[in-house]
């Protein structure tokens, strides 16, 4: 197993390269002087000079690249064009943030997706089905940007329960923390449980109508025995790639949902660094987002060979 | 959301970027003004939430160029070189008096009994090494900064004088010290930020909030009132209005027109805006005037009469005041017999353009407008601006552009026809009349004048206000008929507070003050 997961680890290094190489140059190439904001109007050519020097751009692209990717393998990925402050340590904050909303969220999301998506298959084609599988293609469809401004209008402004955005570290204040996370976590999450349960029932579906699934009732094996132990298990393969790839996108920061809530997480954080030109957090921002990507895929991988010992490596 | 205020002539703005004015009155609802009545005793004590327009800050850089959260943000912790009072006009700040016979060579009196957070006096050189931080080359200091002291000899003959000799006389000096807020840049860790203002500083998590806490020996008497001053970085205006209503926070720094109809009915919030006379945001369009066919005079001045500027303030719910002139009418420079084009003409218009050589009935020509809009009301006012000069046989292209795009290509690259901004320069008659009109405070205009530049030059030149106003008059005269950019109104501006927020005052250049702000029982 270790020979392949170094294997699969080093096979990330060019697919990060490429996607740090590619986010540098387009990054670059989007108008907007960053040295020129830091000046305001009409700045004296010497100083936007000096200034452009300082911040290293004036050299060529290929340079700025590589000091950069260097200064990155020793962990140092710079300072804030903007506000001076280093960017790792921003960062590192920041993707806990992120961290703890997405976790929360996919517990949501399985929390609802997994017993809905169980039920709906087990009782194909009834009311409890077809209930589910309405709620589900809604949940799937509604856009999280408009479902978020109605969870605030609803619970927060309408009713009060719950503040409408904010932040409080879970070491400071953990009710506080809980409080405020409930309204994101929920937005996130319900778009994620759709997701599982239309997946879960398909692949159980698919399941339950094996011959080993005959062979097990055959046998007299009680319901939940063969729904838990035979079918859930294998039907859980295609459901852990989607879950994979959520929990990827997840960590990457939602910029929409981290802004409606004033998540102060990796994806307000580089939405902002964005707008203002402030290339080293971005540039940061892009490497932490893709190398959470390539894990989360991985750990999907992994994730198989868990469930079906076919595929272990030999 | 933030977008930095990248150039003082074009964009002020930032999404959203406006502040709003500040909290006054005893009971919630309505709009009230810095200037409404306050009956009641300042009581001590409490904390204040407060949002910072949509974003974060870029900073504690304080030399740099600054958005309208910067500043808010600044002026808690740091005290600007001399400040402007509620009815604008100059008083002491870092420096308590100053003297000049020509505005030229200016001896300023370095407040005394002033320390810095940490318990350091302030002395005359923490200025002068301030002004040194600007003027290294790699300091990223604001252009606008640069300019105040570019050329000039400074030096602190003691502990408490700072001699001043500028390259040229500048009666405006003390207007733009009012923008230099003093950080001690010897020993700077932008981290940590010291300061001598009402507030010190205890934390910025980004995109969080920054917090601070009563600076308990502050210069000014008694103040601040409040113990603890909480600034929340949030990214979306509806999301701050949300807040305010549910008490999460105390004020709003900004809130946008079409949002004020439904604030102004909540008994539990007051509304609050500058003193009309004292506005200095304004929608304002650029035209190429060295270039066809903008470089006609009778055109430009045929845009100014066409464009219907009443019906621009239907299109901000009335909000706001109809305007075209960049002077604010409170202003001591404002001259009431300059060309007004308040009222709409289009007879007058057209007449102009037929003497221009284009006929009545037909098209006169195409053209491009670009814009932005980070403020909501202006693809209202680029629509409008199309159909009022369709009317004269002008035929214009909208063109929307991201903010940062819109610089490049009108301010950068000068790849623009007409373009439409907003902006808000500072109090002086001077920045008024030279973000508008100077083509060295912004190369975008590209209209050059000789009695323009001698009359804007004698008012500089002078500290006599008699010769300044009557200089400033000539120059209201002179552009409000050669017309080489067209004011569209005022840009109303908004900020809203809990019922009971007292004294937080909005400055005119959009950005709140909480010095002197209190929490009423």
């Amino acid at each position: 197993m270790a020979p392949y997961i170094l294997r699969r680890l080093i096979q990330m290094i060019p697919v990060l390269l490429l996607v740090l190489a590619l986010v540098f140059v387009i990054f670059r190439m989007i108008p907007g002087d960053p040295a020129q904001l830091m000046l305001g109007a009409n700045p004296d050519p010497e100083a936007l000079d000096a200034l452009r020097t300082k911040l290293g751009m004036n050299k060529p692209l290929p340079v700025q690249f590589f000091e950069w990717l260097q200064n990155a393998l020793r962990g140092d990925l710079g300072t804030s064009r903007i506000s001076d402050q280093p960017v790792a340590p921003l960062l590192a904050q920041k993707f806990l943030i992120t961290l703890e909303l997405a976790i929360a969220a996919l517990f949501i999301g399985c929390l609802i997706g997994i017993p809905a998506g169980i039920i709906s298959a087990v009782r194909r084609d009834s009311w409890t089905d077809f209930v589910t599988r309405i709620v589900g293609l809604v949940g799937f469809s509604i856009p999280n940007y408009w479902l978020g401004v109605l969870i605030v209008i609803v619970f927060s402004v309408r009713f009060g329960w719950l503040p409408p955005a904010g932040y409080v570290s879970p070491t400071e204040d953990l009710g506080k923390n809980l409080r405020y996370l409930i309204l994101p976590a929920i937005t996130m999450g319900l778009p994620i449980a759709a997701e599982q349960m239309r997946f879960l029932r398909a692949s159980m579906l698919d399941v339950l109508q094996q011959d080993y699934m005959r062979t097990a009732r055959a046998k007299g094996l009680g319901q939940s025995t063969i729904i838990i132990r035979h079918a859930l298990k294998n039907a859980f393969i295609p459901f852990l790639t989607i879950t994979g790839l959520q929990l990827g996108y997840l960590l990457g920061g939602s910029v929409v949902i981290e802004q409606i809530f004033s998540w102060p997480g990796l994806g307000w954080l580089t939405y902002q660094s964005i707008t203002v030109r402030d290339y080293t957090v971005v540039q940061g921002a892009v490497l932490v987002g893709a190398t959470v990507f390539l894990i989360a895929n991985l750990l999907v991988d992994l994730g198989y060979i868990y469930l079906d010992p076919r595929i272990r490596p030999k | 959301m933030t977008y930095p205020q990248m150039t003082r002539r074009a964009v002020l703005a930032s999404g959203g970027t406006l502040a709003g004015v500040a909290a006054l009155g005893s009971l919630g609802g309505g709009i009230r003004t810095t200037r409404a009545a306050q009956d009641d005793a300042p009581v001590a004590g409490g904390s204040l939430t407060s949002t910072l327009n949509v974003g974060d800050i870029s900073g504690f850089l304080t030399w740099q160029a600054s958005t309208g959260s910067d500043s808010a943000a600044w002026t808690a912790i740091f005290d600007t070189l001399v400040e402007y009072d509620q009815d604008y006009n100059i008083t002491g700040g870092i420096f308590e008096s100053w003297t000049s016979d020509d505005a030229q060579t200016w001896t300023f009196a370095v407040r005394q009994g002033v320390t810095w957070h940490d318990g350091v006096p302030l002395v005359a050189q923490d200025v002068i090494d301030y002004f040194e931080t600007i003027m290294a080359p790699d300091s990223g200091a604001g252009s606008e900064k640069v300019a105040t002291i570019d050329g000039a000899t400074y030096e602190a003959p003691d502990d408490a004088t700072v001699v001043l000799t500028l390259a040229a006389p500048n009666a405006a000096l003390l207007d733009d010290f009012s923008s230099h807020w003093l950080s001690r840049t010897r020993d700077l860790d932008p981290a940590h930020p010291i300061g001598t203002g009402p507030f010190t500083f205890v934390e910025w998590e980004r995109n969080l909030h920054i917090e601070y806490a009563k600076n308990p020996t502050y210069w000014k008497p008694g103040l601040p009132y409040l113990d603890a001053l909480t600034l929340r970085l949030v990214p979306d205006q509806d999301q701050a209005i949300n807040l305010l209503t549910t008490g999460e926070v105390d004020a709003i720094a900004s809130v946008d027109f079409p949002k004020v109809q439904s604030l102004s009915s909540n008994a539990s919030v007051q509304l609050i805006q500058v003193p009309e006379q004292y506005r200095l945001a304004y929608h304002y369009l650029l035209t190429r005037t060295d270039t066809a066919p903008w470089d006609n005079a009778l055109v430009r001045q045929a845009l100014n009469h066409a464009v219907d500027r009443e019906g621009m303030l239907a299109a901000t719910l009335g909000n706001g005041s109809v305007r075209s002139n960049p002077v604010a009418t409170g202003s001591w420079a404002f001259n009431p017999d300059a060309p007004s084009y308040n009222q709409r003409d289009l007879e007058t218009a057209k007449q102009l353009m037929a003497e221009a050589g284009y006929a009545e009935g037909e098209t006169a020509f195409s053209t491009t407008l670009k814009y932005w809009r980070e403020w909501s009301q202006m693809p209202q006012i680029a629509q409008i601006v199309q159909a009022n000069l369709a009317e004269i046989g002008i035929e214009v292209e909208l063109q929307l552009l991201e903010i940062g795009q819109w610089v490049d290509a009108v301010q950068n690259d000068l790849d623009y026809e007409m373009a439409l901004t907003a902006l808000v320069p500072r109090w002086d008659p001077s920045d008024q009349l030279g973000n508008a009109y100077k083509t060295d405070d912004g190369a975008a205009l590209l209209w050059n004048n000789p009695d323009f530049d001698a009359a804007f030059a004698a008012g500089v030149a002078t500290a006599e206000q008699e010769q300044r106003q009557a200089a400033y008059f000539d120059c209201q005269q002179i552009a409000l008929s050669e017309c080489p950019g067209t004011v569209l109104n005022e840009a109303p501006i908004f900020s809203a507070a809990a019922a009971n927020v007292r004294d937080l005052r909005l400055h005119n250049r959009s950005f709140l003050v909480y010095t002197e702000c209190w929490i009423a029982s």
